[in-house]
């Protein structure tokens, strides 16, 4: 269920990490059903969104050959460019997409898994002193201001709505997580959840394949 | 739609206009001038000028304003929506307003406020998928947002970190996450005496 969320990062080459952010950028054009032009790749580019996710996927393999100059650059660069807060030592499968141009965070003991959509200000974060790390599942959509607090575990095509905090693991796939503390209001069909398509709220055009390594 | 200089200019007014109400202030130019410097006035100028670019076919100067209004303001807004004059953000961060809103005149966005289509599956396949329309005289509150294919009646407020996914009729209160009505304004505002 979660192993794509569990990929090695120790031993990742730089082309496993361009190979990464391309799923990235295809699953980004996927869910905005734009075609991929060179005009269009130039916008993308210059969409802080994609640019945070394109440093971060770098500062990762810096992070995992301990260059630490060099990643504690990045994390920096990252959150002047884009006000997004991606600590480099969290774990993320490809697919990742910010919609909301940046302003995330994810804290460095985070395992998200392929294809996750997180909008703005949504907060990933360990428990203080923790040694735990947050496992999320495939497929999930974190909604704005959504914070998820300690080490908790949320299964595959877990959606948690806006202003909700979660702090319990909730494994099973397809729930709808709601409130403050969160509870699960619903449960939907892991399939709906793959081919749904989070910006544009209705179901994908071409059913979504996973990407992995 | 096309959106004219002259229409640009004059929605700028009307935003300004309806600051310097709400800060009860005298206006002035210079007042006016002042307020448009504001952080809260400046992101709504930015993104009135990133409509004006965006369908006039100018779309790197969008690009800009929209960079702009991110780097500065940690705000986004899409050319596609249809906010009226008179729109103000009171503390300008972090505000999102998605693609095909429609927001009618004298609304307050405190900070941190969402009005986009939903992104999440409710479990009905043939759901409509659509995007909030507010009507005037609307407030939310610090973190409130709204989403999906609703609407949100005249003279409503929205408290702190609201969630709203359902349609609120005229001169509601509404709080909580998911939101429930804690109010109901017997006499909502209209348009002549607000």
């Amino acid at each position: 269920m979660i192993v794509s969320a569990k990929q090695p990062t120790d031993c990742m080459t730089f082309c496993d990490v361009m190979r990464l952010f391309r799923a990235d950028l295809i699953r980004r054009f996927e869910l905005k059903e734009r075609r991929m032009t060179p005009l269009s790749l130039l916008q993308a580019f210059l969409s802080p969104g994609v640019l945070g996710v394109l440093l971060f996927r770098v500062g990762n393999w810096l992070h995992a050959k301990d260059y630490r100059i060099a990643f504690r650059l990045i994390e920096r660069f990252i959150f002047l460019i884009t006000r997004a807060e991606l600590q480099t030592g969290a774990r993320i499968g490809p697919g990742l997409v910010l919609p909301d141009e940046g302003t995330v965070g994810i804290s460095s003991h985070s395992r998200l898994g392929l294809n996750c959509t997180l909008f703005a200000l949504s907060t990933i974060v360990a428990k203080e002193g923790g040694a735990d790390d947050i496992v999320i599942g495939d497929y999930c959509v974190i909604g704005r201001r959504a914070r998820l607090y300690g080490a908790i575990e949320l299964g595959d095509g877990t959606q948690v709505k806006d202003n909700s905090m979660v702090f319990s693991s909730v494994v099973h796939p397809g729930m709808i997580l709601c409130g403050v503390p969160a509870h699960c209001t619903l449960q939907v069909p892991l399939e709906l959840v793959r081919n749904w398509n989070p910006l544009k709220g209705k179901p994908l055009r071409a059913a979504s394949t996973p990407r992995t390594l | 739609m096309r959106q004219s200089f002259a229409e640009t200019w004059r929605l700028i007014r009307a935003d300004i206009d309806w600051r310097c109400l709400y800060e009860r202030k005298k206006r002035s130019p210079l007042t006016r001038l002042r307020l448009m410097f504001h952080p809260g006035s400046a992101t709504v100028v930015l993104f009135r000028w990133q409509r004006f670019f965006d369908t006039n076919h100018l779309g790197f100067l969008a690009t800009i304003c929209r960079w702009l209004n991110l780097i500065l303001f940690t705000s986004s807004y899409s050319s596609g929506a249809d906010v009226a004059g008179g729109f103000l953000v009171v503390h300008a961060t972090a505000v999102c307003v998605d693609e095909g809103v429609v927001i009618g005149p004298r609304c307050i966005l405190f900070a941190q406020n969402a009005i986009s289509r939903s992104p999440f599956v409710d479990g009905k396949p043939n759901a409509p998928s659509g995007v909030p329309i507010v009507d005037s005289d609307v407030v939310f509150g610090i973190g409130a947002s709204a989403h999906g294919a609703i609407r949100i009646g005249r003279g409503c407020h929205i408290g702190m970190n609201t969630l709203v996914d359902f349609s609120a009729v005229p001169g509601s209160t509404l709080l909580g996450v998911p939101a429930r009505v804690i109010w109901q304004n017997p006499n909502p505002p209209s348009v002549h005496n607000s």
